[in-house]
């Protein structure tokens, strides 16, 4: 909807186009139609168009003002002004893409101010949900901001300003998590993000490792497997440096190490060299600076633990209705089990690997028979038999439904089958068939 | 002045039949209100602007019982008179 400024030629051939009659008549009707309303306003002060609207010559009372110029008062004369309002039929026809909209009572109590802050909280998740990166990126800024700190002693400082920014952009991350589609890109973000800023504070501290820290800011962070050695390697140089490094990386690599273990037995072997120094110079540490990194790192392992939990929780809700029923608890679990103790993305990137794999297996499932009853307006389709189930006493069609799907949905498709019309009277010894179904 | 003595006085002036006018001004009126909806601005020399305007929705306050509502957003057409029309009705109003 481009706005376009149109003036009485480009209506007049509208007019003449509609109603086939040449231009310079219409636009002499236009002319008239407008000058008669005119003259009619001055003469009777009320014009009525059906299908526009009604102008209406208003007086105004005297009154007085002051120019804004001079600052003087001045009495403005009394007059008239020309109102219009626009006939019912056109207002509606131009408040058409609004329309749905009705006035809405608002219950007592409805923090109106809270409304408009919501408002603006959606509007940033919605642009962090569509790079769900940027927020890996700001969280980056911030740090370099951190670091550019002249190289006061002021560690507190550093402490507090960077445990604020994972703060915020954990939850920030956290919050996104349900709307984005591929959780596991989030995962590795905060994860890497957030023992590094740790790294990244003590390098600050010590003055040493920018280059470390500008080598990580340069890897986009966007394959999990290549950041994880980059997380790796620029420990390794913040070590030989001797500069203070510090027990947060004690809890950074023993992740690693947890993670590396099955995949990539190369970095566990780099693992254990870098523990027993990190360790050995922590003792060097004063005390309050070690209770400092413990807060921290318990901090930190909690807010990656409860993510973990709850992109298991998102993973398991995004992908149930692909799967059947069948599958779903034992996935579900696994996925979630696996995703907690370990602490990483790796592993539950595995998990939904597997379950992905797991729902193809299912949607490849050769058996197009088509010479099944199908049950319409169904979500599966019926594509062979798997069993047979004799009715005996005690036996229902739900708990049938039960064993065979893990679900009392699908009773309808058991009576579809076997052409049972009523699902509460079902013969005794009747040879029921199991359907075998397929998300359609 | 009412629709059908506008139409009435429209047709004499013009010397039209009455039929003709109505079915003129139904088409001026259709077009206008088709270029308003596409949210264009219609300018009349000595005359005045049809614009379509969008309203912010709102909370208004029912001052006598103090119930709150919202008020959707909407979009309103306005009319501004030009000058000459302003002036030209400022003079005749009175009378």
């Amino acid at each position: 909807m481009t706005t376009k400024r149109i003036n009485m030629a480009e209506l007049a051939d509208g007019v003449a186009q509609r109603a086939t009659i040449p231009v310079s008549y219409a636009e002499k009707f236009v002319q008239a139609v407008f000058d008669l309303i005119e003259e009619a306003l001055v003469r009777e002060k009320l014009v009525k168009v059906k299908g526009l609207g009604t102008f209406k010559l208003v007086d105004v009372e005297p009154r007085e003002s002051v120019d804004v110029n001079t600052g003087e008062r001045i009495l403005l004369a009394a007059h008239s002004k020309v109102t219009f309002t626009p006939d019912a039929t056109l207002r509606d026809t131009i408040n058409r893409p609004f329309a749905d909209f009705e006035t809405v009572i608002l219950n007592e109590g409805t923090p109106t101010e809270q409304m408009e802050t919501t408002e603006g909280g959606l509007v940033q998740d919605e642009d962090n949900a569509n790079m769900p990166i940027s927020a890996g990126e700001t969280n980056t800024e911030g740090l370099e901001e951190a670091i550019q700190m002249p190289h006061s002693e002021d560690v507190a400082d550093v402490a507090d300003d960077l445990q604020e920014i994972i703060d915020d952009t954990a939850k920030e991350i956290e919050e996104n998590v349900a709307p984005i589609k591929e959780p596991q890109a989030v995962t590795s973000i905060t994860e890497i993000a957030s023992p590094d800023t740790v790294v990244e504070t003590k390098d600050a501290e010590s003055g040493a490792g920018h280059a470390v820290a500008s080598q990580f800011m340069d890897e986009p962070s966007a394959h999990s497997n290549a950041t994880e050695s980059v997380v790796l390697d620029s420990a390794a140089p913040v070590n030989v440096a001797e500069s203070v490094v510090l027990e947060p990386l004690a809890p950074a690599n023993a992740q690693e190490s947890v993670v590396s273990e099955p995949s990539a037995p190369a970095k566990g072997a780099t693992t254990p060299n870098e523990e027993p120094i990190v360790t050995k110079e922590t003792r060097n540490e004063p005390v309050y600076e070690s209770k400092n990194t413990m807060i921290r790192h318990i901090l930190l392992n909690t807010l990656a633990a409860i993510l973990c939990m709850f992109i298991g929780y998102a993973m398991c809700y995004y992908f149930r209705p692909f799967e059947l029923p069948t599958l779903t608890p034992a996935h579900q679990e696994n996925a979630v089990e696996k995703a907690r103790p370990a602490t990483d993305n790796k592993t539950s990137t595995e998990a939904a690997k597997q379950t992905e794999d797991s729902i193809k297996a299912i949607k490849a499932e050769p058996s197009p028979a088509k010479n099944y009853p199908q049950l319409e307006g169904g979500d599966y389709e019926i594509v062979g038999v798997q069993g047979t189930e004799v009715m005996s006493p005690g036996k229902t069609l739900l708990n049938i439904s039960l064993k065979y799907f893990k679900s009392t949905d699908f009773v309808p498709y058991i009576c579809k089958l076997n052409g049972i019309e009523n699902p509460d009277i079902v013969p005794l010894d009747k040879e029921l068939q199991i359907p075998e179904l397929k998300h359609k | 002045m009412n629709n059908k003595e506008f139409i009435a006085e429209l047709s004499q002036r013009e010397d039209f039949p009455l039929r003709d006018t109505k079915m003129l001004l139904k088409h001026l009126i259709d077009e206008i209100s088709s270029e308003l909806e596409d949210g264009n601005i219609l300018t009349i020399p000595n005359f005045g602007t049809f614009e379509v305007k969008k309203r912010m929705e709102r909370v208004v306050v029912n001052p006598s019982t103090g119930q709150r509502m919202l008020v959707p957003p909407r979009l309103a057409l306005t009319f501004r008179a030009s000058s000459a029309l302003r002036g030209n009705t400022k003079k005749g109003g009175d009378a």
